[in-house]
Formats: C-alpha cells, sequence, structure tokens
C-alpha cells in the first residue's frame, strides 16, 4: 500500500477539542512535507457532584454522571504549513436523571448511550519560525463536527447537529521549556430530540519543562502543567439544562522514543458555575499513545 | 630532573587530551547547526529524511548515520569516506522536515574539508 493511501485513511489528531483535551505536542508534529500519524487516545470523567451556579446541593437522588471516550485520531501533513485531522470517537457514558413520565415521575432513573460520536475534521494552518535555540508556530484552525453519533439512545452519543469551529493558537519550545495556547470558539448547530446545546468559547495552556533527554536513543520524558477554561451558552439535552464556566487544572506527563509518544493526564476542577442545576463534569483522566511516520 | 620534568609534561599532556577536540582522524562527518531543533520526536521525519540519503555510513549512531543532539541544535552525519556528499540533498531533507540549516561542516579524516 503506497504511503499516499495509507495517508488518506489515517486519521487526525487536531487539537482544539472543547470535548477533549487536546494535545499540545502533536501540535508540534509531524511537522515534515508527508509526515502522517495516528493516536490512540481515552478520555474519563464524571462525578456525583450537583450544582445549582457555583454551589453545591443536596443530591438526595443520587444524581451523577460517568462518560468514556475512546479517540482514533490522526493526521497528515502536506507541508509545515498545512496538514489534515481527523478525530473519531467512540463514547460509553451514562448518568442517573430524574424520570419525567406521567408514570415514574420525580424517579432516578439510569440513561445509557454507546457507540460512534462526532466526528471532528480539522485543517491546521500554520506558520513556523525557527531560530537558532528555539522553535514557535502560530495556527489557525477551522474545524467542522459532523453528526456522525447516534441521537437514538436514551443518552444519545450525538447531538444530530453540525457544528463549525476556529481555533487561534501559538507555541513556543526551547530545549528545556515547551509552551502553548489555544483560543478557541464552536458554533454549534441546532440537534435532534430537542438537543440544543450552546456555543462554546475555550482557552488552553500549557508549560512544560523538559528534563531528560538522550540523543542517542532519542528518547526523554516531561511534564506540563494543564489549565482550562470554558465558557458554554446555556443550551439543552435530553436531561435538561447545559452550559456554563469552568476553570480545570492538572499535572501532564509525557514520555516519547523515535516517533512514540504517550502521555497521561489529570485535571481538576477549580472553579464551576453551571447554568441551571447540573452534575458537575468532575475530575478528569486522559491517557493516550500517539506514532509519527 | 627528569622526573621533575615528567611530571609537569605528563600533566600537560593529559590536559591537553582533555581539553582538546575529539579525535576526528578517523572520522567523515557533516556537522550540521540546525535552527529550531530542540525537540527529536518534533524533528522525527527530518532524522527519517537524512537516513534515506545514500552517503552515509549507517553502521554509526544506532542504525543510520544519524545523530540529532538537540541540546545543542545540531545534527552529525556519519559519511561513508568512499562516497561524496550532496549538501543539497542534505538541505532539502531538513527543509522538508520542517527546519532550517543555519550552517553545514563537512569533516574528512579528521580535517574540515568545507564549511557552509
Amino acid at each position: 500500500m503506497s504511503r499516499r493511501s495509507v495517508a488518506t485513511i489515517v486519521v487526525l489528531l487536531a487539537f482544539a477539542l472543547p470535548a477533549a483535551a487536546h494535545q499540545p505536542v502533536m501540535d508540534m508534529a509531524p511537522r515534515w512535507k508527508g509526515g502522517w500519524g495516528f493516536q490512540l487516545r481515552y478520555e474519563q470523567y464524571g462525578s456525583d457532584r450537583l450544582q445549582s451556579g457555583e454551589s453545591k446541593i443536596d443530591n438526595p437522588f443520587g444524581l451523577d454522571k460517568s462518560v468514556h471516550t475512546a479517540w482514533l485520531e490522526g493526521i497528515y501533513t502536506f507541508r509545515r504549513e498545512f496538514r489534515l485531522s481527523v478525530k473519531i470517537p467512540y463514547v460509553d457514558h451514562n448518568r442517573t436523571v430524574i424520570e419525567n413520565t406521567v408514570i415514574k415521575r420525580g424517579s432516578p432513573v439510569k440513561i445509557r448511550g454507546r457507540g460512534l460520536g462526532d466526528v471532528i475534521i480539522g485543517m491546521p494552518l500554520k506558520r513556523y519560525t525557527n531560530d537558532p535555540a528555539a522553535t514557535s508556530n502560530i495556527a489557525l484552525t477551522p474545524q467542522v463536527r459532523l453528526p456522525t453519533g447516534s441521537t437514538s439512545d436514551a443518552w444519545p452519543t450525538g447531538d444530530g447537529s453540525t457544528d463549525w469551529g476556529l481555533s487561534l493558537s501559538a507555541s513556543w519550545e526551547r530545549y528545556h521549556i515547551y509552551q502553548f495556547y489555544d483560543l478557541f470558539y464552536w458554533k454549534n448547530g441546532d440537534g435532534k430530540r430537542g438537543i440544543d446545546q450552546g456555543d462554546e468559547l475555550g482557552f488552553d495552556a500549557n508549560i512544560g519543562w523538559h528534563p531528560v533527554h538522550d540523543n542517542l536513543t532519542d528518547s526523554g520524558w516531561f511534564p506540563m502543567l494543564d489549565v482550562s477554561a470554558r465558557w458554554e451558552q446555556r443550551g439543552l439535552d435530553v436531561a435538561g439544562t447545559t452550559g456554563g464556566k469552568r476553570l480545570s487544572a492538572g499535572p501532564v506527563v509525557v514520555w516519547y522514543r523515535g516517533g512514540v509518544m504517550a502521555r497521561a493526564e489529570l485535571r481538576y476542577p477549580l472553579y464551576e458555575d453551571l447554568k441551571g442545576v447540573q452534575v458537575s463534569r468532575g475530575p478528569e483522566f486522559n491517557t493516550g499513545i500517539g506514532f509519527v511516520f | 630532573m627528569r622526573l621533575k620534568l615528567m611530571f609537569p609534561l605528563s600533566f600537560s599532556m593529559i590536559a591537553i587530551t582533555a581539553f582538546a577536540e575529539p579525535d576526528q582522524s578517523n572520522d567523515h562527518r557533516a556537522v550540521i547547526e540546525v535552527a529550531g531543533v530542540v525537540c527529536s520526536f518534533c524533528a522525527h521525519g527530518t532524522q527519517k529524511n537524512l537516513a534515506r540519503l545514500d552517503f552515509l555510513d549507517t553502521s554509526e549512531f544506532g542504525s543510520d548515520g544519524v545523530l540529532m543532539e538537540v541540546d545543542r541544535q545540531r545534527i552529525t552525519l556519519a559519511l561513508d569516506p568512499d562516497r561524496p556528499i550532496d549538501l543539497d540533498a542534505v538541505r532539502g531533507a531538513i527543509v522538508d522536515g520542517g527546519y532550517d540549516p543555519i550552517s553545514i561542516e563537512v569533516w574528512r579524516d579528521g580535517q574540515i574539508e568545507s564549511r557552509q
């Protein structure tokens, strides 16, 4: 199979995803002409903390949510300034909500959903600057999120809408220090079954320190700090109100060798102000491994 | 008298050896200063591009004849002594890899042959 054929079927790793932690290190690779790569990533978050606005409230019915998503992501670099990315999610989630049928109004019920989520396609446009001891880039990334997820589950894995996004990012790196900043916006379309999630504005920052590298094996590791902020307009899903503001942060550890990179991160909510009464997003765990060629 | 002279002479020789440039009397090398190469994962493609060049001594530096020194922003190629180096191919491999070569020094038998 030719390289070009393989490249056409490789999925993308796009960064600046509101529903998933971005991958700033993949921001820097593959930056070579004809380069391609793929990544497998697992993301988990959830809690049983019920909030009204900023305040925690009693949760006598045990409302909660748990979301697990496996991502297959890939990228192809036509040249350093232009690449194409795809992210394909597989979602497995459940939540306890208040039943709203005539028979069981007011009773807690567990709803679930499992299957393909909404696929995201992105087109990072980058401008690199190479200095003697540093490299940096700025990027503009238009994105589209397609309604490929099912809306038939009790808790749908997709919302049935086509959404459009735009991200502006910048990264700067020296041998020992890495910085990445990303500002993005998603315009969410009207979905099916009354789902209408609000538009979202997000900001991410990653700052890393690179203590260990071996030139002979091209391997090493480094820790980073991840800080994320989200502002989502009020909206609706099958269980009620969505939207709010949140700020979260946590540690990231990255290991690499040659063209392989693995990453694990934890993210804790530092501040959440939710529209209406909702279950908090809770702490998040994210891990993945990527390969570039 | 001889013993008194031998000690400082020996010490001087050791000092000179310790601080001298590495012995390249049998080395054939191209040493390339590259702007921006601070991350080996990011430069993986550049290394692959260079490894495809047909004038390298692939018995060195692992199995491809390419040593990436991201702490010094430098790439060293082990050269086949029986093949001429193609500097345009070297530059092209680096540019296609997403970086910018600053200078290239070519060493043959421990002597600098060219610097661009």
